[in-house]
């Protein structure tokens, strides 16, 4: 019945209802487009925002069935327009429950929910940030908080946010730079319904920077931002060495033009005499927010030592597999357009087009598996003509590729804690290594560590590899990811980021 | 030596991960695979007959590593594309836990994979597929390696498994409606994969047919042949598709096979000529038209309900797999048959109604012109479709009302068109000429009580209706969305219950949404078009009513 099904819903779409095409949960989280479960909590601020082509009307009205009761609760609607409705998610008990809502002129729709006690969202754009903040300084001045305007020790920050619901306000934990502050008022917003407010000093000394991780605690949840931060209150230094007006442009919304250069060196070892390299080096511009840009610059606080999870089998749902369909995979076949070519310092230039090479190496020993394309130390980067890429030439540095230590196949005991170690040295700060085990080669991943790549080591407790059997083969990926900043040459060149990647996959034999 | 390819600009995305081209790389069976074997002309793909899954091997198959990268040399449509096939691959297969990796001998690279028969002598359990294209570097592949791993290949016509009968004197022939095997006939079936210890059984027509062999075939390395006798049949279940139903390991399937006392061309149940039989049997497809009266009740929010009705004529290219399958689906008997899964037998019988819904260009050329289409019933205005492109026409309404509490109809609006007697006419263009088509609309489904619908964590989910207006042919099946558990019954039973076993994955406290749909879908008559071919006339009668549920 699959096929006829599909085809019959299909051709019922036009018939349906626009639920389906809608999204509810936490404002902060909808807003910053993050989040695309659909869990509220009472007394918070919600959305339901409207992916259709068709927009809501300018009256609505919001109601919840709690699960297992007849009838509706009504919220209070605070705003419905084109794109979303916001209303204030009414006391209901915990549970999943039905959102039900209606605009004028159009079918009564809903989506299921869940209600849980507590789940504080900060009030940002972005998946991190910016945070919507505010300064006041020891002398009652009142600022916008962003780049252009940070923070200094000593003054209060407001944060914004909802969802604290049961939680008690005393419960609510700011750390900034790994630093705990001082929390000077933490609750509801005064004349602001289903806002909470968190004010707290920053504390001096404090890291500076322009994305100076921020850690929200809440007994039901952890939130990674970041802030800006000076010691003078001056713009700060971004490490794209953007001008204060450009810092400016962002805060207020702009779009910044963004060359980025991306590297990416994979190993790839089927046997521990037969290693080959898949290496790229691709050249991309874009228009940027600020949420774009902080994406390549916030590092989050990443746990030390082990900080490894088994990835569950989804229980409810039914999944959708992706098909790989032969003839279907991209092949250009076009002449690539020359862009420019990077040069390692005392090695030969590479050049790089539009659409990016692949380069693939020969067969080597895995002891010996030769000098890659995309390897450590210095670089300069030439463009073909300041025309083609609006960038001027300009020198970096790259760290070696990550390689796993010992053979291929990995080979794991299931029945004791295994330490996973790779090369870290010159690895930056700030880099962040992803060890993820899958059950076979592009199959389900089951494991995942998430640590500082300069670590250079990961143990995988026992407990998690319980779900691996014995005789399985499965495969590993250690993949290492970072943001480096690029130095123009001249003055007159757009913002560069250098964007690397490094992975080393092997098969594994679990015994 | 290094190797350049390039990617399309696939990376908008700032953090896009980059592609690995290992990983496209997937393998399967070959007789799952088109192009997998040397002759497609005799031998295709299968699709959903007795496939096993990516990845599982057995030994001798005729196996593929399917790469897209592998494409013809030359050109193709006057775009240039570039020549990949190599002229060679090296193969090995390195079981888990073990250093020595056994290589593969038998391997021919060709556009779009490398084929290849699995060693004889590799042991069973999980293994890494080693391979190199070319002068490629070395990549991998996960493979599991069974006893046995079957599939099907089929003819050039259709999906269904190619069933031939061997010849004593002469070639072998294709069995079909034209050319019935009969009773006492050997036929033989075509696949790769039995490896060592299958198990195949065979029925037709519901009596067990004799296995004469299993085994390696005497021709193309690493194709299997199943023999199967043909048993004797009563009188009424001899005829143009009589099931065989086939088990090899855990997959089976049914296919319909064309069986005669005397091997004449069988009495078609729509009375297709021998010359129609014949065209059937060397086409893929048959011109037809279907008329739809789609009805969708959504009652998933306490208060209004929302009504849909879609009402159209499509015309199209029957599969002519899809037509047998019209005729061999099993009748449904009084019993609920449940199902969590879409493989096996379930599956391969019930694939066929829905594929028909596919519109391909007809072999005239463009649409057909049948002039314009409407329906009319007694006391009312005709319903005037309207043409969509080539092949539809359509006309949809939707309303909102108000359900009541018990689940009565007394608030449903009127319906484009009302249960009861309808005529489908035409008023004929230059490929068919004017006329028309009695049809008996059933009432749609409307579930008896409110919304939600309660029920206890644990417990089964029982749904109502009112089954005296349904004749015995309409089917009514009850899926929970949100997994994939499907139960099937007849719509005159007026109600349908899953048990509460497909349930337990279920928390309490979920809120989900069950579907009932009843359908009446089937074929009514063959009209001739002007260049004499049959147009199949199918009427499809579909109806749902979905319902919020709460697990308490």
């Amino acid at each position: 019945m699959r096929t006829s099904m599909t085809i019959r819903i299909a051709a019922f779409v036009l018939l349906l209802p626009l639920s389906a095409l809608a999204q509810v949960g936490n404002v902060a989280d909808i807003l910053a487009r993050s989040k695309n479960y659909t869990v509220l909590v009472p007394g918070e601020l919600a959305t339901i925002w409207n992916y259709g082509s068709e927009l809501f009307a300018a009256t609505a009205t919001v109601r919840l069935r709690p699960s297992g009761q007849e009838s509706t609760v009504s919220a209070r609607v605070v705003e419905a327009n084109g794109a979303r409705i916001t209303f204030l998610v009414p006391q209901v008990p915990v549970g999943f429950a039905q959102l039900i809502w209606e605009t004028e002129g159009n079918s009564s729709e809903w989506s299921r929910v869940e209600i849980v006690p507590s789940d504080l969202a900060l009030l940002r754009t972005g998946n991190t940030g910016p945070l919507r903040a505010q300064n006041i300084s020891p002398s009652g001045k009142l600022a916008t908080h962003g780049l252009a305007s940070p923070a200094q020790p000593g003054d209060s920050v407001v944060l914004w946010a909802t969802g604290l619901g049961s939680a008690p306000p005393d419960s609510v934990k700011v750390l900034l730079g790994g630093v705990a502050q001082a929390i000077l008022f933490a609750g509801p917003a005064p004349g602001q319904p289903g806002v909470e407010q968190i004010n707290f000093r920053v504390s001096s000394p404090v890291t500076e920077g322009c994305y100076v991780p921020l850690t929200v605690q809440t007994p039901a949840r952890t939130s990674d931002s970041f802030l800006s931060i000076t010691a003078n209150g001056q713009p700060c230094r971004h490490p794209l060495l953007l001008s204060d007006s450009s810092l400016s442009r962002l805060d207020a919304g702009d779009l910044l033009p963004l060359s980025l250069l991306k590297f990416s060196t994979a190993l790839d070892a089927a046997s521990a005499d037969k290693t080959f390299r898949e290496e790229t080096i691709g050249f991309y511009s874009y228009r940027v927010a600020a949420d774009w840009l902080a994406e390549l610059y916030f590092i989050s606080p990443l746990a030390a030592g082990s900080s490894c999870t088994a990835i569950p089998v989804p229980v409810i749902g039914i999944g959708i597999s992706l098909v790989l369909v032969p003839g279907q995979s991209p092949i250009f076949t076009g002449t690539p357009r020359f862009l420019g070519e990077v040069r390692p310092l005392n090695a030969p230039a590479t050049s790089v087009t539009d659409p990016p090479a692949t380069i693939l190496s020969a067969d080597a020993p895995l002891s010996r598996p030769g000098v890659p394309l995309v390897q450590g130390g210095s670089w300069t980067w030439t463009p073909a003509t300041s025309d083609t890429t609006g960038v001027s030439s300009f020198d970096f540095r790259l760290p070696p590729p990550v390689t796993l230590s010992g053979g291929s196949p990995v080979r794991l005991r299931r029945d004791r804690d295994q330490q996973i170690v790779w090369n870290a040295v010159d690895v930056p700060v700030g880099f962040a290594a992803k060890l993820a085990i899958y059950d076979r080669r592009g199959g389900r991943k089951v494991i995942e560590c998430n640590i500082s790549a300069m670590q250079g080591s990961v143990t995988l407790p026992a407990p998690l590899m319980a779900g691996l059997q014995p005789g399985q083969g499965a495969s590993m990926t250690l993949e290492v990811t970072g943001t480096i900043t690029a130095t123009p040459h001249s003055g007159s060149g757009m913002a560069t980021a250098i964007s690397w990647r490094s992975s080393d996959t092997r098969p594994m034999d679990v015994q | 030596m290094m190797q350049i390819r390039y990617l399309a600009v696939l990376t908008l995305a700032l953090f896009s991960s980059g592609v690995s081209f290992a990983q496209i790389a997937f393998i399967q069976n070959s007789a799952s695979f088109p192009g997998g074997i040397p002759d497609p002309e005799f031998l295709q793909r299968i699709s959903y007959f007795a496939s096993p899954g990516p990845g599982q091997l057995a030994p001798r198959m005729l196996a593929v590593l399917a790469d897209p990268t592998l494409v013809s040399r030359g050109t193709s449509s006057g775009a240039k594309i570039i020549a990949l096939v190599p002229d060679r691959a090296t193969l090995s297969i390195r079981p888990i836990n073990s250093d020595v990796a056994i290589p593969v001998t038998n391997v021919t690279p060709f556009p779009g994979g490398v084929r290849f028969i699995v060693p004889a002598g590799v042991p069973t359990g999980d293994a890494e597929l080693i391979y190199s294209l070319g002068s490629g570097p070395t990549q991998w592949t996960h493979v599991t390696v069974l006893r046995s791993s079957f599939a099907f290949f089929s003819d050039s016509f259709s999906n269904r498994p190619n069933i031939e009968i061997p010849g004593t004197t002469g070639p072998n022939r294709r069995a079909g409606l034209a050319s019935p095997v009969v009773p006492g006939q050997i036929i033989r079936l075509t696949g790769s994969g039995l490896g060592y210890g299958a198990s195949v059984s065979a029925t037709i027509g519901g009596v067990a047919a004799p296995l004469i062999y299993a085994g390696p075939g005497t021709g193309l390395g690493g194709v299997d042949d199943i023999l199967l006798q043909v048993p004797q049949l009563d009188a009424g279940s001899l005829g143009c598709y009589v099931p065989l139903a086939i088990r090899v390991n855990n997959f089976s399937g049914t296919t319909p096979l064309s069986v005669t006392q005397d091997g004449a061309p069988c009495r078609h149940p729509l009375g297709f000529s021998v010359a129609d039989l014949g065209k059937l049997d060397t086409r893929r497809s048959v011109p037809f038209i279907r008329i739809g009266i789609w009805t969708m009740v959504q009652a998933q929010v306490a208060g209004p309900a929302y009504l849909g009705q879609l009402v159209s004529s499509t015309l199209g290219e029957l599969a002519v797999e899809n037509l047998a399958a019209l005729f061999t689906t099993t009748p449904p008997g009084d019993a609920v048959t449940c199902s969590s899964d879409y493989s096996g037998a379930w599956f391969a019988a019930d694939i066929a109604p829905g594929s028909v819904l596919q519109s391909r260009t007809l072999a005239t050329g463009g649409g057909l012109d049948i002039g314009e289409v409407s329906l009319t019933q007694p006391g009312r205005p005709a319903v005037m479709l309207r043409r969509i492109g080539d092949f539809d026409f359509q006309l949809k309404d939707e309303r909102s009302f108000t359900l009541a509490k018990d689940g009565g109809t007394a608030n449903l609006p009127t319906l484009l068109l009302q249960p009861g007697g309808v005529v489908w006419q035409n008023s004929g263009g230059k490929d068919l000429s004017a006329g028309q088509i009695r049809l008996e609309i059933p009432s749609p489904l409307l579930l008896k009580g409110g919304t939600p619908l309660f029920t206890a964590t644990g417990g089964g989910l029982k749904v109502d209706w009112d089954g005296s207006a349904f004749d015995a042919r309409t089917r009514v099946s009850l899926q929970f969305r949100e997994i994939p558990t499907y139960c099937r019954g007849q719509a005159r039973a007026g109600s349908i219950s899953m048990p509460a076993g497909f349930l337990t994955e279920i928390p309490k406290g979920l809120i989900g949404v069950v579907s009932a749909s009843a359908s009446a879908y089937r074929p009514i008559t063959v009209l001739r078009l002007a260049n004499g071919d049959p147009l199949v006339v199918l009427f499809d009668w579909f109806s749902t009513d979905d319902r919020t549920v709460d697990f308490r």
